[in-house]
């Protein structure tokens, strides 16, 4: 049955994603190609401006997909479509996990083809070794790592905040009035005390690890050893799987406790 | 088939199959289709469609035959008791209306010769 | 074993009773009509025995078994309102259907559907109101379900429709199965019924045999409706 759902859910999605994708590739491509020609003022231009126009295809592709899950999670399971949805012969903890993994696999696809994208735009450019540079200020390791740990850690900052709007509409529904308001005050709440936790988390690792509280406190920045970066790196990522499965055990629980549809 | 709502369906159904034994419409050993196939034919409930049926074979018009099906009944007195007890009511009836224009029970009669 | 069991069920929202100590029990094989004025407590009974919304009191059983899993492949439910993905066709509908249902007949359903002159490729939401209905009913109807539960079937529909309706809800009556129909419109319905519940403020007021009932009472159900919730 999961898989099922799972198809259904995937395909909802898809169709408008794909675009987005292929606009964002798209128009790395036009600005990588126009950037060869960089001399020629007009070219330059237009290179600029698919550069801009990549960038917000990026952001566009991450929101739309934040806006479009939780809009869907709200009405397959509270709209017209939860009368489908809830009579259908699955557990709510099946319905529930088909929404996750579904917004899981569409960010994992999602981040894979924004990876793409910069790549496609950046990769050899001026603007990508002076990111290197950047990053080297930050830590000692190859700034290709450093990046995918920090990437990773973004990654999972978007999942739980994907989760939240989740919890934030399931306890927001159990009201019976003004059920998106509390939806909308509950998902932030949560968020809060979620990012409040993994603060927490870095906070105790900073009281314990110097070169990390130097970090975060000390206003000229040193760059962090490998091996400490690696324990922040674990460390939050084990704050934020704790939360989020923490989230999903709670939001399964409080779904099975009934819904309340109108 | 018009239904009235304020007489129970089945009642109406006994009475139509009623009418058809005692018109010919039905013969004496004539197959009854099954009560679905009533049901479907007349678009009532299966279960009002049965109880008909019971309250006909109640009345022994027709009968079950355990394998075959239901058919109406061989029993041609029988037959012709109720066709006697429905044309009585149609006769009191008649009588009944005229008697309510002003005809007596003998003028209401005459008034049947003279008209055929 | 009863079909559907409510027992001492009641609702409430906000600490307003919807529904007040509901018992039920409905046999199998028969078709029961539930009648009330609207918003007395009918859809949220309904949507109580579907999982839509869970009593503040009391326990309702299908077969014996709680509202679940188990319950939800033996009841087939006809909403109100239109509640299939509008961005599909109606033959993918049907593949939804047959994904998620087992005793779901979708050859049954293609048949009915070409009766109805419904083009399989259209979308959803392409379709007026009265075609999506027609497609949610046929969808309902070609399942082999235990207990049947359409609510307001036919508001709203012309009376071509409504005779479809009713013939499709009769040839369709399995062996064993029950019908729940929750409606306002007694008139029309009320040759088909074999048993009626009327509900007012949430309480059931009576719960009898249409036959005796109209016996008793020398009327049509809809007479007895009216005289019972004289305004």
């Amino acid at each position: 049955m999961l898989k099922k759902l799972l198809k259904y859910d995937l395909k909802s999605k898809l169709p408008f994603l794909c675009i987005f994708y292929a606009l964002a590739i798209g128009c790395a491509l036009l600005s990588r190609l126009f950037g060869l020609f960089s001399e020629v003022p007009m070219v330059n231009i237009l290179s600029q401006f698919f550069a801009g126009a990549t960038i917000s295809m990026i952001f566009n592709i991450l929101i739309n997909l934040t806006l479009r899950s939780w809009a869907l999670f709200r009405q397959n399971l509270y709209g017209d479509s939860s009368y489908l949805m809830h009579t259908l012969p699955v557990e709510k903890k099946t319905l529930y996990l088909s929404k996750a993994l579904d917004g899981l696999i569409t960010l994992i696809v999602s981040f894979g083809v924004i990876g793409l994208t910069l790549l496609i735009q950046y990769y050899g450019t001026a603007l990508w070794t002076k990111a290197g540079l950047f990053l080297r200020l930050f830590s000692q390791g190859r700034p290709a790592m450093v990046a995918t740990l920090l990437i990773g850690i973004l990654f999972l900052e978007i999942a739980n905040m994907f989760q939240c709007g989740f919890t934030g509409l399931i306890l927001g529904h159990k009201m019976n009035r003004h059920k998106m308001g509390y939806s909308v005050l509950a998902g932030l709440g949560v968020y809060a005390a979620g990012s409040l936790f993994v603060f927490a988390v870095i906070g105790m690792m900073a009281l314990f690890n110097d070169s990390i509280r130097q970090f975060f406190l000390s206003t000229q920045t040193q760059p962090v050893e490998m091996n400490d970066l690696w324990l922040l790196i674990a460390l939050s990522s084990a704050a934020y799987a704790f939360l989020i499965l923490a989230m999903y055990f709670l939001n399964v629980k409080w779904l099975k406790q009934g819904v309340n549809v109108d | 088939m018009q239904f009235e709502n304020n007489i129970p369906i089945y009642i109406q159904l006994v009475e139509a199959m009623k009418l058809q034994i005692i018109a010919g419409q039905l013969n004496p050993g004539d197959r009854i289709p099954s009560v679905r196939e009533l049901a479907m034919l007349h678009k009532v409930n299966p279960n009002t469609m049965q109880k008909a049926l019971s309250e006909l074979e109640d009345e022994a018009l027709i009968y079950t035959e355990r394998t075959n099906g239901k058919f109406v009944t061989e029993d041609r007195e029988l037959i012709a008791k109720h066709k006697k007890i429905y044309a009585d009511r149609l006769a009191t009836r008649y009588l009944e209306s005229m008697a309510a224009i002003g005809f007596d029970a003998e003028a209401a009669i005459s008034y049947i010769g003279k008209e055929r | 074993m009863a079909l559907l069991e409510c027992k001492h069920v009641y609702k409430a929202f906000d600490n307003r009773f919807i529904l007040t100590d509901v018992n039920l029990t409905l046999p199998e094989g028969k078709i029961v009509g539930l009648l009330g004025k609207n918003g007395t407590g009918k859809s949220t009974l309904i949507k109580l025995i579907n999982d839509l919304l869970t009593p503040t009191e009391g326990e309702i059983l299908v077969k014996g078994l709680p509202v679940g899993v188990e319950s939800k492949k033996m009841i087939a439910y006809l909403p109100e309102r239109t509640y299939l993905d509008k961005n599909m066709t109606v033959e993918q509908v049907v593949g939804f259907f047959e994904d998620f249902y087992e005793n779901f007949d979708s050859e049954k359903a293609r048949k009915l559907l070409r009766e109805l002159d419904l083009d399989p490729t259209q979308k959803m939401a392409k379709m007026s109101k009265g075609m999506q209905e027609k497609v949610q009913l046929v969808l309902v109807m070609s399942r082999k379900a235990d207990l049947y539960i359409l609510d307001e079937p036919l508001g709203g529909v012309d009376p071509a429709t409504r005779d479809y309706i009713l013939d499709t809800i009769l040839t369709n009556f399995n062996e064993g199965a029950s019908v729940l129909i929750s409606t306002h419109l007694i008139q029309d319905i009320e040759r088909i019924l074999d048993e009626v519940i009327f509900i007012d403020k949430g309480k059931i007021i009576c719960h009898e045999d249409c036959d005796t009932l109209r016996e008793r009472e020398n009327a049509s159900i809809d007479e007895i409706f009216r005289r019972t919730f004289k305004c």
